[in-house]
This record gives C-alpha cells, sequence and structure tokens, in this order.
C-alpha cells in the first residue's frame, strides 16, 4: 500500500480545495431556485425600482427622467396617503377578526366528537376558493336589489343597505369577503398548532381547577403564539396586497373609500396608462411593508413562547 | 379521612376491556402502588380516580363520598404525570402557583404557599427559571410542588419516575417516601416497575389485563404470590417456574422433573392430590435453589458474576421440552452468594431447595395451592 | 459568511444592472414619435405615417411628410388589392370586446363572413372590456402579440393616433376609392381627425331613455319626458304618487354630460372639441355645466333619483325591473338585452325614448360606441383583408342585422329600407330611436364629440369622484364642479406632458 506522505502544507491544500469544492457545489445547487427568483423576483424589482425614476407616456415610447420627483410626488400625494389610510383601516378590520374567527372555529373543531371531520373540512374550504368566485358570490348576497343580506333586511321592514355603494360599508363589505376568503387558511393552521398541544397540560388544568376561558387564555394562546405570530404577519401582509376583491366589487369606490394602495398602484398603470408613477408607488408601498414587518416582528416576538 | 375504593369499577373502550370489575379498598394515609405491565388498566385506574375518564359500570368513593360523576377539579386531589405536564411558558413559581391562582387564592398567600411547597422540595433557587431550563429531577419536584401547594387528600402519580437516569431515580424514591411520611396523605401510585413498587408502597396491587390479581404488603406479596402471574411478575430476578408430573405413590405425591424426582410432604401432597392434577408448576425462587445435593439433576449453562453474587443458569436434565433449541431442556437461575464455590459450565450438578420455600399452582387456572 | 453576504450582493446588482440595461425601450430611437407624430394638432401637418421599421412583414413604408400630404401617398399603406396574390386564404386576428347578445350577433356574423368567401379567414378574440382590451394592446406595442384589427372605445381616439400603433383607415379608403356617401355621416365624422380617418366605424351607440310604462301610467305621467326638467317633473309625480320609491335610477357614468353638451350644441373641451388643435383643458366650468351637476344633484338629493354606483352590474335596470324606480338613461346597445330580461317582469312594460337634452336641442347626440382600428403590424395581404372585412361587415344587410341583434345604430342609410329593419321598426319601434335621434343631430366639432388624451382616466378621476360627492356627502353642485374642473384640466396636462405635447 503505497500512502503519500501528509504534511501540513499537503493537507491545508487539500482543505482549501475540498471548501471551494463545497462552495460550488453549494452554488451549483442553488442555482435553479436563484435563477427563478432572479427572473421573477429580483430583477422585476430591480427593475420597478428603476422604472421609478422615469416618467413614460402612455405607450412606452416616450421616456423622461425625472429623477426623485415621482417618489416625492407619491409620498406627498393625498391620495396615496388616503389609500395607506384605506389600507390600514382594511387592515384592522380584517386581520384581528380572521385570526380570531379562525381560531375559533379550529378551537371548536378540535373536540374529539363524531363527524367532526365533515366540519373540518367544510371550514377549510375557503383556502380552495379564489378571489374571483368569492367576489361574485358576494356580489349576490350583498346586491341592494335582489341580494340574500337586503331581503332578510327587507323582511325585518328595513331599508336596503346600499354595501357596495356607500362609503361607509363599502370597507366593511370587501373586509367580509376577505376575512371569509381568509378563514380557510388560518383555520388550517390553527388546527395544525392545536394538534401539536399535548393533551396532558390540558388535564392537568382541569385538575388544577382551571376554567375553560383560562386553559384558553392561560395555555392555549401562549403555546399557538408561534402560529398565531406568523398568522398576524402573513396576514397583515397580504392584506397589504389586497386587489382581486377592490376590482370586482367596488372599483376602489365609493369616493375611494376602498381605494386600497395595491389597487390605487393598478389604476395608475392600467388606466392612467401611466407605469412610471406607477412603479414608484410599488416601491414606496415595498418599504413601506418591509418597515411594518419589522416592526411586527420586533414588538410581538418578545412575547411569543418557542419551544417548550 | 380520605380513602379511596372502587366498587365494581369497569371501563371499557369500546369493545376492549380496560378495567374488569375492579374492588380495591385504600385507606386513608395509605401509600398504595397499582403495578404491572403495559396495558394492564393501572392508568386507567389512577385516571378514574383523578376524573379525566368516566367509569362505565362501577363507583367510586373518595373520603366515603361518591363521586363517580363528579368533575376532577372538585375531587380535592393531585396528579403528578409522566411528562409532568409542567407549562413551558410559565416560570417555576408561576407554575407552582398556578392551581391556586385556579381557585382564586389571593397573590400574597399564593406566593407563601409556593414558597412553603418549593423549599419543601429544594426548590429555592429555581423559582424564576422555566422548566425548559430545567433537569428531569427539578422538572419532576416542580410538578411535586405544584401538586403540594393544594394540600389535597389524596396524590396521583402516574409513573413519575420513568423519565429519569436510574441514578436520579433511587434518590428520587427516598424523597417520595418521605414526602409521603411527613404529609400523611393517601398516595396512589402507577409503576410498570415492580422495584418501585417493592420499596415504596405500603401496599401494592398487582393488575393484568384489567383485573386484579393479588393486594397486599409487599412482602407477602413477595412470600406468598396469589397465582402464577403475579409469582412471575414480583421478583428480581423472576421466580423459577417448573412443571413437574404428579405421581401417587403410597403415602403420599411424588413430583418428577426431568430425571429427578421428589416427595412432597404430608400436607401438600394432601392439598394436590385433593385438586386431581395431573401436572403441577413449581414455583422457586433463585435464592433458595441450593447447589448441592438436591434431588434435581441440572447441567450449568452459565455463570453470571454481579460482583456481590452470583446467578447460575442451569437447565435441568431430562426436560428436552424443546427439540431443535440451543438449549432444550428447562432452565432455572439459582442465586448464589460471592462467597460460595463457583461451578463451571457444563458441570453437572445437583439442586435442591426447602420445602418451605415451594410453592406450588395449578398449571391451568394458576392459582394458588396451599398446603 | 463572507461568501454569503458577497454572493448576495452580487446577485442584486446584476438583477439592478439588467434592470437599467433591459428593455429595448429607451434604446429605440422611434423617428416618428419625436417628429410630428400626432397629426390632429397641427392643421398644416399631414398624416405621419406609422409603419414598422422593425416589421419583417413586406409592410408598404412611407416617408415623413411633415407637409400637407396628396392622398396617394396615404394609400400606398392599404394595398387593398394585395389579397390577389395571396396564396391560400389569410388570417386575420380580430380582438372585440362584446359579451352576451352582441357578441352572439357578431360571431354568427363573423362565422358567415368566413363561410361565404376563402381569402379571408377571421379569428374573433374576446379580451374583455374596452378598457381591457385596450391595456392589453398597449402591453403588446411594448413587445408581445399584436392583432390585427382591434374594436376600441370611441374614447381612444386620441390615444390610437398618438400611439404609433395604427394604420389610418383613411389610406386603405384612398387606394381603394371607397365612399362614405351611404353612411351617416356623423359615424365618419366622428373618427375623423384631421380629415383623415383614423379607425373604421362599426357599433354606433347614444343614449336613450328607457322607462317603465306601466309604472309611468300609474302615476299619471303622460309622453316621456324630453328635457331634464321634464324628467323632474315626471319624477316628482312618480314618487308622490307612491308608485316607486324613485323616479329614476341614476349610475356614475360620465358620458351622460359629454352627452348633454352635444344635445346643446356646446364644446367639451378646447381646441374646437381637440379636433382641431391638441385639447388643454376642459370647457364645462360655465352655467351649462353648473345647471347639469345642480339637476343630477338636486335630483338624488331630493330623492326624486336613486345612485345605484357604476351601473357595471346593471343595477339601474334592476331597479326598473323590481319597482325601485320608473325611468334610467343608458345605451342603446343594452336595448336588445333589456328586452329579452323585461320578459320576466310582467309588471314591466319597457318604453324608450330619445335621450333628454338640457334645453333646446340644437346639436344632436355624440357617436358612441366603439370602432375598428387596424393594426400597423401587418403585411400587405393582412391589410387587404382586414379591409375587406370591415367593409363587408358595414354592408346594408351586415348593418341591418348587427342592428337588429343588438340595438346598435345601423350607420348604412339604405340599410333602413332592408327588410330586417323595416320589420323590426314595425314590431319593436324602440330600435330606431338611437337612430332617429342620430340622424337628427347636425354637424359641428360640439356634435362630433370631444377627443381628449386619456378619456377614460378623466372620467374615472375627475367626474365620478364629483358626482359621487354631490350625490353621497350631499356636496354642493358648485364646489363638485370646480373640483371635477380642476382634476379633469391637471389629467388633460398630465397627458400632453407626457406625450410630450
Amino acid at each position: 500500500m503505497n500512502r503519500r506522505p501528509v504534511n501540513d502544507r499537503a493537507r491545508t491544500r487539500t482543505r482549501t480545495r475540498r471548501r471551494w469544492r463545497e462552495r460550488g457545489l453549494a452554488f451549483t445547487l442553488l442555482l435553479p431556485s436563484l435563477l427563478v427568483f432572479g427572473v421573477f423576483v429580483f430583477y422585476p424589482f430591480a427593475r420597478t425600482f428603476w422604472l421609478g425614476f422615469f416618467e413614460t407616456d402612455p405607450f412606452g415610447g416616450r421616456r423622461t427622467f425625472v429623477g426623485l420627483d415621482q417618489y416625492t410626488d407619491t409620498l406627498t400625494s393625498s391620495s396615496f396617503r388616503n389609500s395607506l389610510w384605506v389600507t390600514l383601516k382594511f387592515t384592522l378590520l380584517t386581520v384581528p377578526t380572521g385570526l380570531a374567527l379562525g381560531l375559533g372555529l379550529a378551537i371548536l373543531a378540535h373536540q374529539k366528537l363524531r363527524g367532526m371531520g365533515f366540519y373540518r373540512t367544510v371550514f377549510s374550504s375557503t383556502v380552495a376558493t379564489s378571489v374571483a368566485v368569492a367576489s361574485l358570490m358576494f356580489i349576490s348576497l350583498l346586491s341592494p336589489s335582489v341580494g340574500l343580506i337586503n331581503q332578510a333586511i327587507r323582511w325585518f321592514g328595513g331599508e336596503p343597505i346600499f354595501f357596495l355603494q356607500s362609503p361607509g360599508w363599502a370597507l366593511v363589505a370587501i373586509s367580509a369577503v376577505t376575512v371569509w376568503q381568509n378563514l380557510g387558511i388560518i383555520f388550517i393552521v390553527t388546527s395544525a398548532g392545536l394538534q401539536s398541544l399535548p393533551d396532558d397540560l390540558y388535564e392537568s388544568a382541569r385538575l388544577d381547577g382551571a376554567s375553560a376561558w383560562s386553559r384558553f387564555v392561560d395555555i392555549t394562546v401562549p403555546l399557538l403564539s408561534p402560529t398565531l405570530l406568523f398568522g398576524f404577519v402573513v396576514l397583515t401582509i397580504t392584506s397589504f396586497q389586497t386587489f382581486g376583491q377592490v376590482d370586482l366589487l367596488t372599483n376602489g369606490g365609493p369616493l375611494e373609500a376602498t381605494n386600497l394602495i395595491v389597487f390605487s398602484i393598478f389604476e395608475t398603470a392600467f388606466r392612467d396608462f401611466n407605469p412610471g408613477s406607477a412603479a414608484a408607488q410599488a416601491v414606496v408601498l415595498f418599504f413601506i411593508v418591509l418597515v411594518l414587518t419589522a416592526v411586527q416582528f420586533k414588538i410581538l416576538e418578545r412575547r411569543v413562547f418557542y419551544g417548550r | 379521612m380520605a380513602g379511596v375504593s372502587f366498587n365494581g369499577t369497569s371501563k371499557h373502550f369500546d369493545d376492549v376491556v380496560a378495567l374488569d370489575q375492579l374492588d380495591l379498598e385504600i385507606p386513608d394515609g395509605e401509600f398504595l402502588v397499582l403495578v404491572g405491565p403495559s396495558g394492564c388498566g393501572k392508568s386507567t385506574a389512577l385516571r378514574i380516580i383523578a376524573g379525566l375518564e368516566e367509569a362505565t359500570e362501577g363507583t367510586l368513593h373518595i373520603g366515603g363520598v361518591d363521586v363517580t360523576d363528579v368533575e376532577p377539579q372538585h375531587r380535592d386531589l393531585a396528579m403528578v404525570f409522566q411528562s409532568y405536564a409542567l407549562y413551558p411558558h410559565k416560570t417555576v413559581r408561576q407554575n407552582i402557583e398556578f392551581p391556586l391562582k385556579s381557585r382564586k387564592v389571593p397573590p400574597a398567600d399564593r406566593r407563601a404557599e409556593a414558597e412553603t411547597a418549593a423549599t419543601m422540595l429544594g426548590l429555592g433557587e429555581l423559582m424564576d427559571r422555566r422548566p425548559g431550563q430545567l433537569s428531569g429531577g427539578q422538572r419532576q419536584r416542580v410538578a411535586l410542588a405544584r401538586a403540594l401547594v393544594r394540600r389535597p387528600e389524596v396524590f396521583l402519580m402516574d409513573e413519575p419516575l420513568s423519565n429519569l437516569d436510574a441514578k436520579t431515580r433511587v434518590q428520587t424514591r427516598a424523597e417520595l417516601s418521605e414526602l409521603h411520611a411527613t404529609l400523611g396523605a393517601t398516595f396512589i401510585y402507577v409503576t410498570h416497575d415492580q422495584v418501585e413498587a417493592m420499596t415504596m408502597g405500603t401496599r401494592i396491587a398487582v393488575l393484568d389485563q384489567g383485573r386484579l390479581q393479588q393486594v397486599g404488603a409487599p412482602d407477602d406479596v413477595y412470600d406468598r404470590p396469589a397465582n402464577l402471574f403475579v409469582a412471575g411478575f414480583i421478583g428480581s430476578p423472576p421466580m423459577n417456574i417448573v412443571e413437574a408430573a404428579v405421581e401417587r405413590i403410597d403415602g403420599g405425591i411424588r413430583l418428577a422433573i426431568g430425571t429427578g424426582a421428589f416427595d412432597l410432604p404430608e400436607s401438600w401432597g394432601a392439598a394436590v392430590s385433593a385438586t386431581g392434577i395431573e401436572r403441577v408448576a413449581i414455583g422457586i425462587r433463585p435464592e433458595h435453589l441450593r447447589i448441592g445435593d438436591g434431588p434435581i439433576d441440572g447441567v450449568v449453562r452459565t455463570v453470571e458474576s454481579l460482583g456481590h453474587e452470583r446467578h447460575i443458569v442451569c437447565e435441568l436434565a431430562g426436560t428436552d421440552h424443546r427439540p431443535g433449541d440451543l438449549v432444550p431442556g428447562d432452565l432455572v437461575i439459582v442465586r448464589q452468594s460471592a462467597d460460595d464455590p463457583a461451578p463451571r459450565m457444563g458441570e453437572a450438578i445437583h439442586l435442591g431447595a426447602e420445602a418451605r420455600h415451594l410453592h406450588l399452582f395449578d398449571p391451568d387456572s394458576g392459582e394458588r395451592i396451599d398446603p | 459568511m463572507r461568501f454569503r453576504r458577497r454572493s448576495t450582493a452580487l446577485v442584486l446588482s446584476l438583477a439592478l444592472v439588467a434592470a437599467a440595461c433591459g428593455g429595448d425601450d429607451d434604446a429605440d430611437p422611434a423617428p416618428a414619435t419625436t417628429e410630428a407624430d400626432t397629426p390632429a394638432p397641427d392643421p398644416d401637418d399631414g398624416p405621419a405615417p406609422t409603419d414598422p421599421d422593425s416589421g419583417d412583414a413586406p409592410a408598404t413604408t412611407a416617408a415623413d411628410a411633415p407637409d400637407g400630404d396628396p392622398p396617394s401617398e396615404l394609400a400606398a399603406l392599404c394595398p387593398v388589392d394585395a389579397l390577389d396574390d395571396a396564396d391560400g386564404a389569410v388570417t386575420i386576428e380580430f380582438w372585440h370586446s362584446m359579451t352576451v347578445e352582441l357578441e352572439e350577433t357578431l360571431r354568427s356574423l363573423v362565422t358567415d363572413y368566413n363561410a361565404s368567401q376563402d381569402r379571408v379567414q377571421v379569428n374573433l378574440v374576446f379580451q374583455g372590456s374596452y378598457n381591457e382590451s385596450l391595456d392589453k394592446y398597449l402591453t403588446a406595442l411594448r413587445g408581445g402579440t399584436r392583432p390585427n384589427i382591434v374594436q376600441l372605445e370611441e374614447t381612444a381616439l386620441q390615444l390610437g393616433v398618438d400611439s404609433d400603433g395604427f394604420v389610418p383607415l383613411q389610406a386603405c379608403v384612398d387606394a381603394s376609392g371607397y365612399s362614405f356617401d351611404d353612411y351617416i355621416q356623423r359615424t365618419v365624422s366622428a373618427y375623423t381627425v384631421d380629415d383623415v380617418l383614423w379607425p373604421m366605424p362599426f357599433n354606433t351607440s347614444n343614449p336613450i331613455l328607457y322607462a317603465n310604462r306601466a309604472a309611468l301610467d300609474a302615476a299619471g305621467v303622460g309622453p316621456l319626458p324630453t328635457t331634464l326638467a321634464e324628467i323632474r317633473t315626471a319624477a316628482e309625480a312618480i314618487v308622490e304618487s307612491g308608485v316607486a320609491p324613485n323616479g329614476l335610477s341614476l349610475t356614475s357614468s360620465s358620458w351622460i354630460i359629454e352627452q348633454l353638451f352635444g344635445l346643446a350644441d356646446v364644446e367639451y373641451v378646447n381646441g374646437a372639441n381637440g379636433r382641431e388643435t391638441r385639447a388643454t383643458e376642459v370647457l364645462f366650468d360655465s352655467e351649462l355645466g353648473l345647471e347639469v351637476f345642480t339637476w343630477l344633484h338636486d335630483m338624488v338629493n331630493d330623492g326624486l333619483a336613486t345612485y345605484v354606483g357604476s351601473g357595471d352590474d346593471a343595477e339601474h335596470f334592476i331597479a326598473l325591473a323590481l319597482g325601485q324606480a320608473a325611468m334610467t338613461i343608458d345605451t342603446t346597445a343594452a336595448l336588445r338585452s333589456v328586452l329579452i330580461g323585461a320578459r320576466d317582469f310582467p309588471d314591466v312594460q319597457v318604453e324608450v325614448g330619445p335621450m333628454p337634452s338640457i334645453g333646446s336641442r340644437d346639436g344632436g347626440v355624440l357617436v358612441g360606441g366603439a370602432a375598428l382600428w387596424l393594426d400597423a403590424e401587418t403585411s400587405d395581404e393582412q391589410r387587404a383583408a382586414a379591409w375587406d372585412f370591415m367593409t363587408w361587415l358595414n354592408e346594408p344587410e351586415q348593418q341591418a342585422t348587427w342592428h337588429a341583434g343588438t340595438g346598435y345604430v345601423p350607420i348604412r342609410q339604405s340599410a333602413i329600407e332592408l327588410p330586417a329593419v323595416t320589420d323590426l321598426w314595425a314590431e319593436e319601434p324602440e330600435f330606431r330611436t338611437a337612430y332617429d335621434q342620430l340622424v337628427a343631430g347636425i354637424e359641428s366639432s360640439a356634435t362630433a364629440g370631444p377627443v381628449i388624451g386619456n378619456h377614460a382616466q378623466l372620467r374615472e378621476r375627475a367626474m365620478v369622484p364629483a358626482f359621487e360627492q354631490m350625490y353621497l356627502n350631499a356636496m354642493p353642485p358648485e364646489t363638485a364642479l370646480q373640483q371635477a374642473v380642476a382634476e379633469a384640466n391637471a389629467v388633460i396636462a398630465d397627458y400632453n406632458r407626457r406625450t410630450g405635447n
């Protein structure tokens, strides 16, 4: 058996070579993901950022460099600020409600009763509906002339409510559609979380005399807090990205009461044919959501309990 | 006054019978150990006392009161779970105070009681840590403190030592016994480990397949097992059980084991012939067998030295019940002091024992035959 | 650690560099855009022919013609005989936005065309609403598959001209010597900018008054109102008699005010309604504008009209069907659908009348609806094929069929003598209302309709919010008018600035 003499220099050489080979392999394995991200995320983002510096004509032909003008216009425009405010209201309407309802349903469906599987399927089912389907359903439901809700109101002798046509109700209506749609995913995620909670903790609490509410507040919520944080952050981010419901139900109105930020950007790009300004707005939105998410994490993560 | 009694208590899970007509009286202040192999119903019995399971039949009384339909939180008992069931997000102090908080005890009193319990269990320094930062033994003590803090009449423990390492286990066993002596409350303790059962209980109750096999003081159960199951379950190393053929000779009964045989004393013989059985199971504890000049022949198969004693495994001559096996004949274990001369492997020896150390059982029913 | 940070930086900077370099938009010189790109504004300039330099199809090119150009130069863009040299059928793609009965009728017409000859095959593709279709076309302009023919709303005139994406149909008219004598002239002049016809008129509509005769009778209202004031009186009668909670159901559609201006023969924007020079501001900041706004405001706030939103969901018609109101105003193109829908409501008897005016009808209703545009990235054969198809569509027989199946106005005068139309008008005289009021109008810059760059944006951003403020917040009409004017001018200025005018 021939063995090459092993000295320190040789050892370091092979170690370095091995490290580079490992890095090369790592990079190669990451390449497909990097490619996909690069093409569909990084490049579009960088390009959007770039577009924000140019004022464009509707045909994509003429482009004038205007520096940060479109960005500053966005930040000072009252319409943009209104959209932000509307989006914030919308988030406040949909996120806590969605979480609470989803969690509530999950707890109800967590009992070991016969036939609970049926209810679990029903409660998760909204995950399978698209925004378009949900919106169309709600249009029929909310119609002032033929909608079920208004028919019920009329039956009780009341005046029909113009849900989608009155500035006061429109945002509530959009929120209802969104909460309904989010129920499925929140239900699934919190259900999974509930399954992982150990039974003997609850048994011990029962023996100790804890009431059902105390068991919920002292055991369920703290132990579910990672799931709840996840739901909270994800729901907030998606609420800032809401578009479909607005486009189908209210078109941003009435009186901009439902002019959610993404919808406003869409209109700037595709109704006003102003891609430059829309790009600037989109980038500003990105940074706002970034900051918001960071703040959420900072504040809430302290109260989240991970692990046992 | 808080004894516990089961009256004809059964528990069925669909078609599985977890507990079958349990009748058991546990007087106040007793340390009762429920012991048996997995699935014997001991945990079910415990959970029925706790109220976490509802009995399908029969009743349960605590302190003379029928609590069969009473909610767990109203039964004035505390339970220590196998996994301790500590609230991982609360500190040790908060864990211990929790039962008091649930019963709306004012904060000052809560604190005081928690401190007392913690001191009793040596947890003083750990009060502000979280369970995740504690060792197994420490966590177990927190669980105990939490159980203590309400000063219940009955303490339930579900295999509390099974997650501890051997050394901690020994230490905690002693602590639990001391705790029992100090508090004077009724302790009901579930384990599958018969060593724990023997060392800790005032009485032990042996269960198998949902049925109570025998209940009594540890020594009684050890010296006079009521049936084959108890005989083979209690004792480590387990009792040797060998089947012998019953031969009637004038004057009594002769039992033949392989190539050897011996005559039963008269009182035994009468009892055996009264039953009319043709084969009998003989039980003899390893420490009661002697190597020397006994009536049974055997060959030494292995000699295991444990330092302070030796276990010698012998194959009984003439008992080829499993032809084709590596060791076809019946095996018995002999416990021998380290001072005695050690036999060699393969040596032919003779085994004997004193008549008073014999246990006879009906091989079919398993029941003990007394002289 | 270092490796990770470095590679992240590398990837991001690559993306940034790619973004900056990516896209050939700023790289292309596109000479036509920087020079006189729009023929409309400068009366001396002839049409600047738009031709795709990049196309490999043997499209005929013509040099830029800054001065008044003889039509023959334009004609070269549309060699109508090219079909004779083609081997096999030429396929052309037609993007449209027709739905329900309108789509059915269009589809059957196209099928007939395809079956009737073997030189041209038309591929019909539904592209959503007018705005969605326009969006898709503009996106395609930036590098995608463009259709050969696209149906765009009448408000897209300025956009179409400015886009450099189309061949003006005038080219084909000149090349073939086509005559529009039999056409209702106004439908042609509505789409003509500076003597150049850009798109081919096809589906022309205008608004009419829809009413429930049964409700009107019950309220004691006689003949249909023809002015705003008469509508108000009728609505008062309806509400007071308790026949319906409202007299009129009102949507937020703002072409109504444009139509009212047309009927009054008053220009809506400057620059001769944008037809002589590019419009730079709106002109409804006037007594007339205030009158319209006040009428709208009072109708809703006095409880005589109910505001039902955009009308996209047909709530204004549903209100009529369910007895919430007795009158509404909407396009004649909905007539067929409304008549079919009304069959389900026995209490409703549909009656139709001309668009009410403010006062005297000095002008005429505007030419609404849409027209067919010819894309510039087409081969000679495709242009000839498109011309063949479009002229076929506008033949009297087809216009008669089209009218009967939809409610759009037949733009060929001789079409009204065909049995299809005479029979229809005899049985359902509602269908001639839109035609009658169209031909009754005079020809003027006001009745040709305003030409505004981003017309749709102006309606959505300036008019609709002002109306909603009046309807939902009871904003006084003067304030709403001011708001609308300011916003509208801002929209126009923004468009002009971005397109370099």
